[in-house]
């Protein structure tokens, strides 16, 4: 039986928590890029080959531009654009109202040739994601948020979608192929959402659904009250199954994975055979290489890179067969976390931001880190 | 100064119910006057104070509550700020907007003023504000700025 199978067969016992023996980290295994490096300029430790830079600085306006980096940088994502180049958005997790999110635009070659914000006024922009569609959804992360989609260049106005429920949303993701989006909570006993669009790409109305575990299958129920006006989503579905803390999320091929920082897990769906399984779990290792898990993102050859809040600020592998590496780590900032990991379209640059920076407060770093990516 | 504060605000809402029921439960606001105002519209007042009220219309097929916009796209009045009556009162509203899921409950130390943000159940952003016990005069603070006393909360 290989890793996967293994989980799968242990989740489907439902002896989640005390599945298989202890295992020990990574061993000798160090992983496609092999060790980390000594810490950087920027005080980022590296494999060979890889070098990062400093887009943007919160408070700062970003080289070449008029645009001061906006405070608290979180969820981010790119999208292609007219011409060769890309934008890189990023939200803005500041509280009150004074969130929102801004984006970085790149030419051809990948310098940045201007930079702006997309949405501004909404609340704790956490994480979100992209759609296929050019957009960029943006999730406030409080019990009254909502997801809000954006034009990445600002162009077109932000256009609220309640309908994909009023929660502490953290991050939403797109299902090209059956035109659905996926959903997760960050509450300790937060729930996995599924919206099922009229006529998709549409997002103004449709039918929200939560997720209910039984034997390792998920199903899904309607959410009777998306609006959450008298009881939070969360509690309307009485059988629907808790996760501790949704985090960041990721689809591809027919496979949902989602993060929850409450256990520490990657999560696994596949969603043709509706089979949940758990693809890491800290509490297996004994040192285990990734805790704090937070927002994900799938390069080209199909590892995903998965942030660390908190943990020792790692950006780390997790290979759909389950092994696991440190890919970089940043030093010198033990208040912050890592968000907003993204690729270039031609999968060679790799964007993250720091979001409290060295002085553990709003003031966050956007870097790019470029190198032999496998593709 | 000839003026005296402000009489009223409109707004548009899609269920006058609901947001008088908003407004008592959370402000312990009174309605005033309730009525039919011709065929199709519905016009009440929620005393938000003395000789201040909002003017709430709820209009059949009009969609205008519906229109959700982020701050400083919503046209050239953004968004209503409350006066909270005290200190105590304040944080009355603080912990029942944030219990109904209607606010982050984050506090914004402006310098004279502290701020909470919170949205009605139509969706319309508000503000609620009470003098700053703690300013310093001449200090102002842009968003995002916590409220000491209420760091830790």
């Amino acid at each position: 039986m290989d890793r996967r199978a293994f989980l799968r067969a242990g989740l489907a016992s439902a002896a989640v928590a005390a599945l298989g023996p202890r295992l020990t980290g990574c061993g000798p295994d160090l992983g496609p890029y092999g060790a980390l490096g000594t810490a950087d300029a920027n005080g980022i430790k590296l494999p060979r080959g890889f070098t990062s830079h400093v887009l943007a600085r919160s408070g700062s306006i970003v080289p070449g531009t008029t645009y001061a980096w906006h405070a608290a940088p979180d969820g981010g994502a790119t999208f292609p654009v007219d011409g060769g180049g890309w934008a890189y958005v990023s939200n803005c997790e500041l509280p009150a109202a004074a969130g929102g999110a801004g984006a970085l635009r790149f030419g051809p070659d990948g310098a940045v040739v201007g930079a702006s914000r997309i949405l501004d006024g909404t609340t704790r922009n956490c994480a979100g994601g992209p759609t296929p569609w050019g957009r960029w959804l943006s999730c406030e992360e409080f019990d009254g948020g909502r997801v809000w989609e954006c034009d990445p260049l600002g162009v077109a106005p932000p256009v609220v979608r309640p309908a994909l429920g009023v929660f502490n949303h953290e991050a939403a993701v797109v299902d090209p192929e059956r035109g659905q989006v996926y959903l997760t909570e960050d509450k300790p006993d937060g729930r996995l959402y599924r919206f099922r669009p009229d006529a998709y790409p549409d997002l103004s109305s449709g039918v929200l659904e939560v997720a209910t575990v039984v034997s390792g299958l998920v199903e899904w129920t309607a959410v009777p009250d998306p609006s959450a006006h008298l009881l939070p989503t969360r509690l309307q579905v009485p059988t629907s199954t808790a996760f501790n803390g949704g985090e960041g999320a990721w689809f591809a091929d027919g496979t949902l994975w989602f993060t929850t920082k409450g256990d520490n897990r990657l999560w696994e769906l596949d969603v043709v055979t509706s089979q949940l399984s758990v693809l890491y779990d800290a509490a297996r290792f004994t040192t285990p290489v990734l805790t704090g898990v937070d927002n994900i993102v799938q390069a080209r050859n199909g590892d995903l890179y998965v942030c660390e809040d908190g943990g020792d600020l790692q950006l780390v592998i997790v290979r759909p067969d389950g092994r696991v590496w440190a890919f970089l780590q940043l030093t010198g900032q033990p208040g912050s976390e890592l968000t907003g990991v993204a690729f270039d379209p031609s999968g060679t640059r790799l964007y993250f931001s720091s979001q409290r920076g060295p002085t553990g407060t709003g003031s966050g770093l956007t870097y790019e880190v470029r190198g032999p990516f496998l593709r | 100064m000839l003026l005296d504060g402000v009489n009223h605000v409109a707004i548009l809402t899609a269920d006058s119910d609901r947001l008088h029921a908003f407004y008592r439960e959370v402000f312990d606001a009174t309605v005033s006057r309730d009525a039919e105002e011709g065929e199709g519209m519905r016009l009440s007042f929620i005393d938000i104070g003395p000789g201040r009220e909002l003017n709430v219309f709820e209009i059949t097929g009009n969609a205008e509550a519906g229109r959700q916009t982020p701050m400083f796209g919503r046209g050239r009045i953004d968004h209503i700020g409350l006066q909270a009556a005290s200190l105590e009162a304040f944080d009355a509203i603080r912990d029942r907007l944030v219990a109904r899921g209607a606010s982050d409950g984050f506090v914004t130390d402006f310098g004279p003023v502290l701020s909470l943000f919170f949205r009605d159940p139509d969706g319309l952003e508000g503000e609620v504000l009470i003098a700053n016990p703690d300013a310093e005069p001449g200090v102002f603070h842009p968003p995002g700025t916590p409220a000491a006393r209420y760091a830790s909360h």
